[in-house]
């Protein structure tokens, strides 16, 4: 599991690469975690290189989005893999995040 | 009767006086106008001469005679004797004519007169004085007549001598020894008379004439002849020919009537045999007509009733096939055609056929699961064909399947079915069997045989007879003994049953397909699946005995021992262990070609059920072993987690909340409701004190439609 982060404004973008599983979602619960605490208010997930997810890692990023929310920050996901848009679907997060095909979309999206 | 002569040879005859009249007439009427030409000619030139001869006197009595009398001379016959004197006119004419007469022979010019003065000059014959009679009526008219003088053919014209001038008046009125002295100018005092021989003209005109003649009927002899030997030709002999062939075609009729009429030789010319022969003919034809036309209309008759007959035949014998082939439907029925028939089962495959050589078979296969390791194969050849055969074929079956499935040995089995057989086979039939038990889960497979063919197993690098030709036919003797024999199947190795339909099908040259070729076919598809094997198999049979009728049932059963797609993987209850799952989970996937959605399915489905078993399965801290087994068979993937955690039945969680904001989205009960949506079959059971979380899927659409595609491809 890989974990990259970088800013666009006052967007946080993190891209995170290989599995989120059982193993290895804690680190990314931390930095999320850190991010939110830094004072991020606008976070962009992107799954591009991500290639499996399971419901440890869903909740994961269910955990994020509660506290972004609750300090009135926003979150986006983009560029999802077909089986993991799928995995999303029928775990009903996609009524919980807004997706889009791009980072560039995303943060456009979160700014605005 | 008529002369046997030739068509040509009577035409001559026909023709030869009438050509050879025609000819002499034509020469005739030439000849006698020639003749007249002659005459007019000769006549026309005795006439010239004469005028000559005349205007030569009228010169001389006009210019010479009164010179002589101015001159005092004398006129006289003498005048070679008597000095001055002169000849007279007629003396002049005479000498003159003697003159031309020597010259010209035959030739004669005369003076006459009925009153001369020279006594000679007096007219001769008949002829002279028909011709003064003449002249004195038409003094202006010459008299011309051929004659016969001295004998010979003369043209004679005598023509007037009129008293042209003065003088020949007063010479003739004052000579003393004329008879006459009273003539006056203009009187007719006599005559010229000019002779011309014609005989030779007239012999040169006969001559003419016979050379004509002769010609003429020369050239008529010649077109007869062309003629004759051109209707030989053309009429005659066709005409014979086509006689003789008919005279033959008479002698080669069978009918008494027919040869009792040949004509044995022609008789008249060639057109009246002809005719004979014809009308002969036209007898035996009619005759043979009416005879045909009789056979033909009870010829007519008898197809009829033959027709009538075919019909009924036939009727009844589309009843009897119809009946034969709801029959023939019916047992095919028996047997089990449905294939693959345990889709479920990736340990084994099983493919069999058969083909009746009549429309009932006395061939049969079977196959039955006893239970879920075991797998009877049955293959048998019931004597005879046709119906008889497949009566019994159908009661060897049942019987068959029902000991099979009372779970007994072959050995057992078969005997039983033999003891039952015997009592009531009043009709002496036997059927040949093996029976084969494969123990799925070890490859062995337990037989006995009833004086069956010895199946064989194949593999890649072996062909073995299964057991050795033993054991008598069932339904022969009620006490035999039968004996079990086993061997083990490798995986991949595959099991042929066939009849003897197989190894005798006979080729256009009657030769057998024979068992050496059948093993080598079988070497050759060794690594077939059982349907691509079969149908193989079939095809080289039918193609060697193609051009001959099939002899007898051809029937087949394959059966496939499989290892079974399985990946079994011992885990330790700590959340690493799942990546390497993982990872074998991928290394099989690709083995099998399994799609990447149904292995993420699958690989997501297990990390969620083995995660919660690692984090609230177990009670204590300690190690704990988790085995998981993977198996792929007929387009099904399953999986089955086996863990000695506490029992916990995952399939009792309740749904998560799937629909709130997120604020009040509960967080976890996700795992159980993914396993749940991605596999088709979740079953659990808590045996042995441990729970077994059976769940499986069918693979995705794609894939199905591939391995079916492949299953297919052969057939």
């Amino acid at each position: 599991m890989e974990i990259s982060e970088r800013r666009v404004g006052d967007v946080c973008i993190v891209q995170i690469a290989g599995r989120l599983d059982s193993g290895t979602s804690d680190g990314l619960a931390q930095q999320l975690h850190q991010i939110v605490d830094g004072g991020t208010r606008r976070l962009v997930i992107d799954f591009e290189r991500l290639d499996y997810v399971s419901s440890t890692g869903l909740r994961v990023l269910l955990v994020a989005a509660k506290r972004l929310k609750a300090v009135d920050g926003k979150m986006a996901l983009s560029s999802l893999k077909p089986h993991i848009l799928e995995v999303f679907e029928i775990a009903g997060f996609k009524s919980i995040f807004p997706i889009y095909g791009s980072t560039d979309q995303a943060s456009q999206q979160l700014s605005a | 009767m008529i002369p046997n002569w030739r068509i040509g040879t009577k035409l001559l005859v026909l023709t030869l006086p009438l050509i050879a009249a025609a000819t002499l007439l034509a020469t005739w009427t030439l000849h006698t106008l020639n003749a007249e030409r002659l005459h007019e000619k000769l006549k026309s030139r005795a006439s010239s001469i004469a005028h000559q001869v005349m205007a030569d006197r009228q010169y001389y009595g006009s210019v010479v005679v009164p010179r002589v009398t101015d001159l005092k001379g004398s006129l006289g016959a003498d005048y070679r004797d008597v000095h001055g004197r002169f000849p007279l006119p007629a003396t002049f004419v005479r000498e003159v004519s003697e003159q031309m007469a020597r010259k010209q022979n035959g030739y004669l010019t005369r003076l006459i007169s009925p009153w001369p003065i020279n006594k000679e000059q007096r007219p001769h014959d008949a002829f002279e004085m028909e011709a003064f009679a003449s002249l004195a009526a038409r003094p202006n008219e010459p008299f011309v007549r051929a004659d016969t003088l001295e004998g010979r053919a003369v043209m004679r014209v005598l023509m007037a001598d009129l008293a042209s001038s003065a003088s020949c008046v007063s010479c003739h009125n004052a000579h003393p020894q004329s008879p006459k002295h009273d003539f006056q100018l203009n009187d007719l005092m006599g005559g010229l008379e000019v002779i011309i021989p014609i005989d030779q003209y007239l012999a040169e005109s006969r001559h003419d004439m016979a050379m004509a003649l002769g010609g003429g009927l020369m050239l008529c002899f010649l077109v007869l002849g062309i003629v004759s030997i051109g209707t030989q030709w053309t009429v005659s002999r066709p005409l014979a020919h086509i006689g003789e062939r008919m005279a033959q075609f008479m002698r080669q009729q069978p009918d008494e009537q027919a040869s009792g009429q040949t004509p044995a030789l022609p008789r008249g010319d060639e057109a009246a045999y002809l005719a004979q022969t014809f009308s002969k003919m036209a007898g035996v034809i009619r005759s043979q007509q009416t005879a045909l036309q009789e056979a033909n209309a009870s010829l007519e008759q008898r197809v009829q009733e033959r027709t009538a007959e075919l019909r009924r035949t036939t009727a009844e014998k589309e009843r009897i096939g119809s009946e034969l082939r709801i029959a023939s439907e019916i047992q095919k029925s028996i047997l089990p055609r449905t294939f693959p028939p345990f889709p479920d089962r990736a340990d084994f495959e099983i493919y069999a056929t058969t083909i009746p050589a009549l429309e009932m078979g006395g061939d049969f296969y079977d196959f039955f699961l006893i239970d879920d390791k075991r797998l009877g194969v049955v293959i048998a050849d019931v004597s005879g064909k046709g119906v008889p055969a497949a009566i019994f074929m159908a009661v060897s079956r049942s019987l068959l399947k029902a000991t099979a499935l009372a779970s007994v040995s072959p050995s057992a089995c078969l005997e039983h079915v033999n003891r039952l057989l015997c009592p009531d086979n009043e009709s002496a039939m036997f059927v040949t069997v093996f029976y084969g038990i494969l123990h799925t889960e070890t490859g062995e497979l337990e037989f006995s045989n009833g004086g069956h063919n010895v199946p064989y197993v194949i593999g890649d690098d072996r062909l073995v007879p299964v057991g050795t030709p033993a054991g008598m036919a069932l339904g022969v003797l009620d006490d035999v003994r039968y004996q079990t024999s086993r061997m083990t199947l490798n995986p991949g190795e595959t099991l042929v049953l066939y009849t003897d339909g197989v190894t005798e099908a006979m080729d256009g040259q009657g030769r057998l397909f024979s068992t050496p070729r059948l093993e080598q076919t079988l070497r050759r598809l060794a690594d077939q699946r059982p349907v691509h094997l079969l149908t193989q198999l079939v095809e080289d049979v039918q193609v060697f005995s193609s051009g001959a009728v099939q002899a007898d049932d051809i029937t087949l059963l394959a059966l496939q021992y499989r290892q079974p797609a399985l990946l079994e993987v011992a885990l330790a209850n700590r959340a690493s262990e799942l990546q390497r799952l993982a990872s074998d989970l991928e290394r099989f996937a690709r083995n099998h070609r399994i799609p990447e959605r149904d292995v993420h399915a699958l690989s997501l489905a297990l990390d969620e059920v083995i995660t919660n078993t690692i984090a609230y399965g177990y009670d204590d801290q300690g190690a704990h072993e988790i085995r998981v087994r993977v198996t792929l068979a007929n387009g099904r993937l399953s999986a089955e987690v086996e863990d000695d955690g506490r029992p916990f039945d995952p399939l009792t969680a309740p749904e998560p909340d799937l629909t709130s904001a997120v604020e009040d989205r509960p967080v976890g009960g996700l795992g159980i409701h993914l396993v749940r949506s991605l596999m088709e079959r979740v079953d659990y059971r808590r045996e042995s004190g441990k729970n077994h979380l059976i769940m499986s899927k069918r693979l995705s659409a794609a894939a199905q439609a591939e391995t079916k595609a492949e299953h297919h491809g052969n057939l």
